[in-house]
């Protein structure tokens, strides 16, 4: 799901990182203490999360869980998601630091929409948050592929976007299972954004 | 000369790796000469610093499938449309060398400058304070859970005699939940513990290093050397 360096023109990576670090800035802006280190540890927890592998047949996929960071972090979403990215090219070279302008707006959109899609509080929380998880997975995916698309790759990511929806629909039935969990153990976390109490 | 690269200010080591990766993804596909004096450069860059062969090599291939995966795709395209194959190849070859060298170059920054140095670099050119934060959490705390994550899963096959398939996946979830849970309350002590040394939300920046004239002449050596064959060639 990361674009490496040196895939995307510059151009498309420099405005990328226009938009995220303006992203950055405006949802990460009057922000309390104590939201903060709570945001870091789900940022922790997500890291932790996506380090775990699930066998798929021959194959295995590791879990993002973007769209549960919506739900929990709701617009905060987004520095979560560049702080992950940005470790995750720190230490693993997963995506590049030219792209990660680009791959934190396809996976932190990705976020921000599922976040929206929370907030409705439209049909059953099951089904919701369902759609949350997968809504985290397919948007990047889509995005990826367009924006292949537009910068000369042809339509070809547009099947490796297909194959993604099995790992969308894992993450929707995964995420709907931790918010069945956290419905169940401690409902207040999904009664509001991670937001200190008042 | 392997003692280069640690010895400058952490600064100066993501400037030039950063400075470096732009021109090289900059080239287009007409200047492949170019890349031809890239692969040099970029191997007596990397021999400023002691990171190991193999290390650097296992970094680069393990970007292999998509940076190939996305050659492949330029060359199909190309191959499908009116101009055939042999167009699209010198777009496909400098796709796949400006993603190697990118990745060698950024393996060889982090194999040769700690996390936490990459992070107070990042502070110190004037990163947001809440991301700051946020990253510092994270490198101070991934470790630990996933000490926590990995307990709770030696806890869970311990209880459970027979594979569970798929049916698994709620109970992954479960575990997911308790470890948001656990986080959650963790980060409720640290905060109450942080707030009790002085914390304001703005992570303190200690002196480190400081930027002086022989890392600004690095960084400009770096970008000249690599921004030399992209004009010439």
């Amino acid at each position: 799901m990361h674009i490496a360096d040196g895939i995307i023109p510059n151009i498309w990576c420099g405005v990328a990182h226009a938009v995220a670090w303006t992203g950055v800035y405006a949802l990460g802006r009057r922000i309390e203490t104590e939201e903060v280190v709570r945001l870091g540890m789900l940022a922790s927890a997500n890291f932790v999360v996506s380090l775990i592998h699930f066998p798929l047949g021959a194959t295995s996929v590791h879990l993002g869980l973007y769209g549960l960071i919506g739900i929990l972090a709701g617009r905060r979403a987004f520095p979560v998601i560049f702080a992950a990215l940005l470790l995750q090219s720190f230490l693993f070279q997963h995506g590049g630091l030219l792209s990660l302008g680009i791959n934190a707006v396809n996976i932190g959109g990705g976020a921000l929409l599922a976040a929206a899609l929370w907030r409705t509080g439209a049909g059953p929380e099951s089904l919701r948050a369902f759609l949350c998880g997968f809504l985290g997975v397919a948007a990047p995916a889509l995005l990826i592929a367009i924006e292949f698309s537009l910068t000369g790759y042809g339509k070809g990511f547009f099947f490796m976007t297909a194959l993604y929806l099995g790992a969308a629909a894992l993450e929707g039935a995964l995420t709907a299972a931790v918010v069945a969990f956290l419905r169940r153990a401690r409902p207040e976390f999904l009664a509001r954004p991670f937001a200190p109490a008042s | 000369m392997t003692s280069l690269f640690p010895s400058l200010d952490p600064r100066a080591r993501l400037l030039s790796v950063l400075a470096a990766t732009i021109i090289v993804a900059s080239t287009p596909p007409a200047g492949l000469l170019a890349f031809a004096l890239y692969v040099p450069l970029a191997l007596l860059f990397v021999m400023t610093g002691p990171a190991r062969a193999h290390y650097l090599a296992w970094r680069c291939a393990a970007a292999a499938p998509f940076l190939l995966m996305a050659g492949g795709l330029l060359a199909l395209q190309a191959a499908l449309s009116a101009n055939g194959i042999e167009s699209g190849a010198p777009a496909a070859l400098a796709v796949v060398g400006k993603g190697f060298l990118a990745v060698l170059m950024l393996a060889f920054l982090t194999a040769t400058t700690t996390l936490a140095d990459l992070l107070w670099a990042l502070r110190k050119l004037g990163s947001p304070g809440p991301l700051n934060v946020i990253l510092g959490m994270m490198y101070r705390y991934t470790n630990l859970l996933w000490e926590e994550y990995a307990r709770m899963e030696r806890a869970r096959d311990c209880r459970t005699v027979n594979p569970l398939g798929w049916r698994s996946l709620s109970l992954q979830g479960h575990h997911v939940g308790s470890l948001i849970v656990r986080s959650w309350d963790r980060a409720d002590r640290i905060h109450a513990a942080m707030l009790s040394r002085g914390f304001t939300g703005v992570w303190p920046v200690a002196v480190r290093s400081r930027f002086g004239v022989g890392d600004a002449m690095f960084v400009l050596l770096v970008a000249a050397l690599f921004l030399a064959p992209r004009l010439l060639l």
